[in-house]
């Protein structure tokens, strides 16, 4: 390489008229472009907190209207349910109970279940008495039985009897869903009585079984 | 100048750095896409972005090399791909008639260093404007010497040829 090579190349290095002003020109274009993601990310903070403020609002007011609950099923995200799906119960001289079928947690289980509560009340003239909470599963011959108790003496402070229970119903294959008929069964001394038929469709989902209430649209 | 790096090490930043960097070295790299560009515009994305892309990693706390490594090297990127853009325009519009050759940059020496390899043009590029050693340009590069110094030698010989095509002063 030649001295003219190397002189010819090195004018390429001389220095431009034009480099203070881009140099301006340059840093506050760069301030700009470096400030804006800043001011960006500080409106994604604002704006994903305020989201999940409204979220939590929207979900406190819906729980405390609809006596839903917030809750955490199978370690899973929190879900929201109403406990309470159906209720029904009997009213009868010596009888009061109700049934209701609950969506909630159970012992030993952390996945949401599906149950049916009694809470039932006989009078000593009632007794003795067999309680037994029944159900239909859409399309079979029979009925089988949640639950069964008998009872026979009467508390001597009240003369009546209180005898409550919850039932899970059976577990379902993952995304099953069954129809069932439930009732409440009393067969008391003075002869048995049934309380109207509940049918509730049961479905298993990532958060366990959830029931809703089909008494009135489509019975089974 | 270049500044040789330490495996592992992580450059810390400070928007004070970052401004003493810019000011020792803009000279370099407007120097470099200026000649690469068509005009003031061009030159400014090249820069811009280079500076930017510094910015970006060393503020992460991403930069594991001497800042001005990373920001001639994207700089060198960005010249490289005018200058491909440039042979690509100058072969659409080679009939047309060209402006008067006023200086470095559109004049005879500035059409001979377009007619190199892109890549051939940028590295005479840095090493001129910048006053970079073999060592520093193959640090920089990631290249090893040789490979730099037989690279500059076959690029400054073409250019002293393309220089004379186009009727520069002997």
């Amino acid at each position: 390489m030649t001295d003219r090579d190397e002189q010819l190349a090195g004018r390429l290095g001389t220095p431009l008229p034009s480099e203070r002003a881009a140099a301006e020109r340059n840093w506050h274009a760069l301030s700009a472009a470096i400030a804006a993601p800043r001011r960006g990310r500080i409106g994604a903070v604002r704006g994903i907190l305020t989201t999940v403020a409204l979220a939590a609002v929207v979900l406190v007011v819906l729980g405390w209207w609809q006596g839903a609950r917030i809750d955490v099923a199978g370690d899973r995200l929190p879900v929201l349910y109403r406990e309470e799906v159906a209720r029904t119960s009997i009213t009868a001289a010596g009888i009061d109970a109700s049934l209701a079928i609950q969506q909630k947690h159970i012992e030993n289980d952390d996945r949401l279940r599906v149950v049916g509560v009694t809470d039932v009340r006989l009078g000593a003239d009632r007794l003795p008495a067999t309680i037994e909470l029944r159900f239909q599963a859409a399309g079979a011959d029979a009925y089988g039985v949640l639950a069964h108790s008998g009872v026979s003496d009467p508390r001597r402070a009240t003369g009546t009897t209180r005898t409550l229970y919850e039932a899970p119903f059976p577990p379902l294959a993952a995304r099953e869903q069954a129809t069932y008929r439930v009732w409440l069964h009393v067969d008391t001394a003075s002869g048995p009585i049934d309380s109207p038929v509940l049918v509730i469709a049961v479905t298993e989902g990532p958060e366990g079984q959830r029931a809703s209430d089909r008494t009135i649209c489509c019975p089974p | 100048m270049a500044q040789r790096p330490e495996p592992g090490r992580v450059y810390s930043f400070s928007e004070r750095a970052f401004e003493d960097c810019y000011r020792d070295t803009f000279g370099t790299v407007w120097s470099i896409a200026r000649r690469a560009a068509r005009d003031d515009g061009e030159a400014d994305d090249v820069a811009q972005k280079a500076y930017l892309a510094l910015y970006r990693y060393w503020s992460r706390g991403e930069l594991r090399e001497p800042p001005t490594h990373l920001l001639y090297r994207v700089a060198k990127r960005g010249a490289i791909d005018l200058l491909r853009a440039r042979r690509r325009a100058i072969g659409l519009f080679t009939k047309l008639p060209r402006p008067a050759p006023v200086d470095d940059i559109s004049g005879p020496l500035g059409r001979a260093l377009r007619r190199l390899r892109p890549e051939d043009a940028a590295l005479v590029l840095m090493q001129a404007a910048g006053g970079f050693s073999y060592e520093e340009l193959a640090a920089i590069d990631g290249k090893s010497v040789g490979s730099i110094r037989s690279r500059l030698f076959r690029a400054r010989r073409e250019l002293a040829q393309r220089y004379d095509e186009e009727g520069g002063e002997r």
